[in-house]
């Protein structure tokens, strides 16, 4: 095996098999009727329909919109559009908490959008379609950020050709696009439906949480761990965790089949993400004219209402005391502890997810140096695995971390020798922010290598890059000049998803913080408390500045994108 | 290096270097020699943040003043189940504050509060008291007044999830209480939750949630909440009317040391004498000031304004303590779940 496996392994081995091997092994002290009793009990099974079902709903609705969005945002001119692109990335950010009470002063009966569509006799929240609404934007960013990449890299030209040869833009559309668009879509249905099953913070507000009515899994695992079921609570987590196992092994092999196309098409990326400059979008005025208005005023409609409207709130509630209370909390202690803090953990949960996602996305797609058995199975296997964080509830991840580093935990003996202190201190917080935060760059950095032939390495080879210093230099050599350049602009994206739901994360978080004011105390974890402390202002005040954390984030990425060109 | 790596590695060396010296100037003292002032943890439930945030200060000053040493006390507030896991789960509280004995109880069987904890402290190691009340519609248009009233169909009721919250399980005991102190039977309070609980039409997870989904969603005809809630509401002027329906049932909350805790840092008389602070005349009037019914007499009757008294206030003992009500009523599969099932079956 090669170093960046082993360093692959390694780190999965700490920061995610063993804790999920803490989760099966505290599920299995119980027998397995009394297992199969708590699986199958009926609130249970309810919850399961309920869950699976909602989150499917969400992920199929946000992948069709999500190849509207992605389409208008890529073709399309529109004042604000850089803007709405940016803001697409806050369902990540948002702490779960934050999502959830924005959404049900939106959606709620005295809401903005709930008012308005009560005396239809439709109410928003309290009920299925609030957790829907939940989901919806939960979601949201993963579809569009699929497709993105894979419409900024795709070669106009067959378009043309298209048109050229008489295709109406409809049949273009089905026959030349959709094919191409597809497995990033399928990708980005998967990860959102993966993160929306685990979703708990943003659905327990706007929930009515009765069971068979929209009572999800997440939410009763929280109800069991609250009421001291630790096993109980595992057995629905593995239960769970099976789910989103099995489904992202399947859209992964799904995609490993389609590989060879994307590989064909990755060429053309790379050629014309050289060239896409040139290109006028003339094309697309010429062409839609009324239905270009009618599907950028849809994906409008559709983002007002999961995004903007929610969004718009959070700012709306967090500014209208005024600039008095806003520069109150500035300068208040807690909070700026509480700061700090979430900015450290984040910086080396970003620092430790990007090294090792680098050296898995790169271990993935060199495996022709390795002799594997069947190595696109194996593949897509590591990948499931890669992507599970995304659809555990974060609450599960934060109890396998306490069942291994916890005082009674696997750990425990050695650590109390040691005198360590992993949970309820900070390096508890690290391993559950990295824990949540795993896939982002492996996800984004993945699909630019594998588009890129490996002549492009071999011809470096050959051309004689660092060959007077032996082969291992002749490799770095290769990857500084020429594959590590080519995903810089993934990377830098995968950093700002990963530093976005660091800084956001509250259901991991809650569970090994403590919240010890000043000292365990996450942004997030700030805001739960001024929100349970009637301090709505100051929580909604504390939220949007971890918005606009994130926006600058985004916008820094920008920066740095604009001046390596 | 490439250039765009150059600036990755100076963005997060930066973000780094700011957190690790911010960080070293905020324990500044330690570093230069000085000994560090010795710490104590106070774990305690979401709604006493008011009361205790008052507390500390007074309490630190004291003990500078008679011991001549500064003492930092730490504070952790959140819902009292999730709190006592993680206190369980190694969190280095050296004193709780819990709504319920039965957490503190839960400790003890952990082996990290030794037994006996009740009489260590005066009136039981209870601190202060509430008292559940029914908060209404302004003008309170469907009439309720008793505890009977909320059994009528085509009543909406906020409640509390007895599964997640101290508070509802404190709730749950009331409604059953109501019918057991009044002479009915077993089967009748049986009936009478089940109506109850079928008329509500969300379980929120803790009161802040339920009141929030009461007072700001419009949802439901009544809510039933903490004294001390409606009564700060009141207070600030915001408040809608609330009955205090007898019989009712004495919510007391306890307050431990944790002892494997307190050994271990060293920090016992700290946290001793905190504990009886707790029960002095000045402690006691910021927690009567916060809403929370005081335990202390002369405090209590100075209040007594405040704290309408209740005809008939029985206790938790009087329905078979926590031990049984766990048993019965809240366990996996006991018979909170079944009624939950029955309800909500078509």
């Amino acid at each position: 095996m090669t170093w960046p496996w082993r360093i692959t392994w390694l780190y999965l081995s700490v920061m995610l098999l063993l804790p999920v091997a803490a989760l099966v092994a505290k599920a299995f002290s119980l027998s397995p009727g009394e297992i199969w009793g708590i699986a199958t009990d009926p609130i249970a099974l309810s919850t399961y329909k309920v869950t699976l079902t909602i989150a499917l709903a969400a992920a199929v609705t946000n992948g069709i919109a999500g190849l509207a969005i992605a389409w208008v945002l890529m073709r399309y001119r529109f004042p604000g559009r850089a803007l709405l692109d940016a803001a697409l990335d806050l369902p990540l950010a948002l702490p779960a908490a934050v999502t959830g009470l924005t959404l049900v002063t939106v959606y709620g009966d005295r809401g903005w959008l709930g008012s308005l569509l009560l005396p239809l006799g439709i109410q928003l929240s309290y009920g299925r379609l609030g957790v829907y609404m939940a989901m919806l934007f939960v979601s949201l960013p993963f579809v569009v950020r699929a497709v993105q990449p894979v419409l900024a890299g795709l070669d106009r030209s067959l378009e043309e050709a298209a048109a050229g040869l008489g295709a109406a833009p409809g049949r273009r559309f089905r026959k030349v696009l959709l094919p191409l668009l597809l497995p990033a879509t399928l990708t980005g249905v998967a990860l959102g439906f993966a993160r929306a099953v685990g979703e708990y913070g943003a659905v327990v507000l706007i929930a009515s949480n009765l069971p068979f009515k929209d009572l999800i899994a997440a939410v009763l695992i929280m109800q069991k761990l609250e009421q001291y079921d630790i096993a109980g609570a595992t057995v629905l987590g593995l239960v769970m965790l099976l789910f989103a196992l099995v489904i992202l092994w399947a859209i992964n092999l799904l995609q490993a089949r389609n590989q060879p196309m994307r590989g064909d098409m990755g060429g053309g990326q790379a050629r014309t993400t050289l060239t896409s400059h040139l290109h006028q979008p003339g094309l697309g005025w010429q062409t839609f004219g009324i239905k270009r208005f009618f599907l950028l005023g849809s994906v409008l409609v559709y983002l007002a209402l999961v995004l903007i409207v929610p969004t718009a709130n959070l700012f709306f509630q967090a500014l209208r005391g005024g600039l008095g209370p806003f520069l109150a909390i500035l300068g208040q202690r807690e909070f700026l502890t509480a700061l700090r803090l979430t900015l450290g953990i984040a910086a080396i949960a970003v620092f430790l997810n990007s090294a090792f996602g680098l050296c898995a996305a790169w271990a993935i797609t060199h495996r022709q140096t390795r002799n594997l058995p069947q190595p696109s199975r194996l593949s897509s296997l590591l990948l499931s695995l890669i992507d599970l964080p995304l659809s555990v509830s974060p609450v599960v991840a934060g109890v396998m971390i306490v069942l291994l580093y916890g005082r009674g935990g696997w750990f425990s003996p050695w650590l109390e020798a040691g005198q360590i202190r992993i949970v309820f201190a900070w390096p508890g917080l690290v391993l559950a922010t990295a824990f949540v935060t795993l896939p982002f760059v492996v996800r984004e950095v993945l699909p630019v290598w594998q588009a890129i032939h490996p002549s492009q390495e071999e011809a470096a080879r050959s051309l004689g890059a660092g060959d007077s210093l032996g082969s291992l230099l002749s490799n770095r050599s290769i990857f500084q000049r020429l594959t590590l350049p080519q995903v810089r602009s993934s990377l830098g994206y995968g950093m700002v998803l990963t530093y976005g739901r660091a800084i956001g994360e509250f259901g991991a978080v809650m569970v090994v913080s403590g919240s010890i004011i000043g000292k365990t105390q996450t942004l997030s974890l700030y805001i739960e408390d001024a929100y349970q402390n009637y301090e709505t202002q100051s929580a909604f005040i504390a939220a949007m500045l971890l918005a606009c954390l994130t926006l600058a984030a985004v916008g820094l990425r920008a920066w740095f994108g604009r001046h390596q060109a | 290096m490439p250039i765009y790596l150059r600036k990755i590695a100076i963005a997060v060396t930066t973000v780094l270097l700011i957190t690790a010296c911010s960080h070293s100037w905020h324990h500044k003292v330690g570093f230069l020699g000085t000994t560090p002032s010795r710490e104590l943890t106070l774990v305690s439930f979401t709604v006493t943040r008011r009361a205790y945030d008052r507390i500390i200060p007074l309490f630190t000053e004291q003990w500078r003043e008679e011991q001549g040493e500064s003492i930092v006390i730490n504070r952790s507030y959140g819902p009292s189940g999730p709190r006592t896991r993680a206190i369980i789960d190694g969190l280095p509280a050296d004193v709780v504050a819990l709504p319920i004995a039965a957490d503190v109880t839960q400790l003890e069987q952990e082996g990290l509060v030794d037994p006996g904890w009740e009489d260590e402290l005066p009136h039981g190691a209870i601190v202060h008291q509430s008292l559940p009340v029914l908060m209404t519609r302004s003008g309170n248009p469907k009439q309720l007044q008793s505890w009977a009233d909320l059994a009528q169909p085509n009543l909406s009721i906020v409640l509390t999830n007895p599964k997640t919250s101290g508070v509802a399980r404190w709730i749950f005991m009331a409604l059953w209480g109501s019918v057991l102190q009044q002479q009915g039977t077993a089967e009748d309070a049986l009936t009478y939750v089940h109506q109850v609980y079928g008329n509500a039409p969300l379980l929120a997870r803790d009161a802040r949630e339920a009141a929030d989904a009461f007072v700001n969603r419009g949802q439901g005809d009544v809510l039933i909440n903490y004294e001390q809630e409606a009564i700060l509401a009141q207070r600030a002027g915001e408040g809608l009317p609330y009955v205090l329906p007898s019989p009712n049932i004495a919510m007391g909350s306890s307050v431990a040391v944790v002892d494997v805790n307190v050994d271990r840092h060293g920090n016992r008389d700290i946290a001793e004498a905190f504990c009886q602070f707790l029960f002095t005349a000045p402690a006691q009037q910021i927690f009567a000031e916060a809403g929370f019914r005081p335990i202390e007499p002369t405090v209590a009757s100075a209040f007594s304004a405040d704290f309408p008294q209740v005809e008939e206030l029985y206790s938790i003992e009087d329905l078979g303590g926590w031990d049984f009500a766990g048993e019965q009523f809240f366990q996996a599969g006991a018979m909170f779940d079944q009624m939950q099932a029955g309800l909500a079956k078509p």
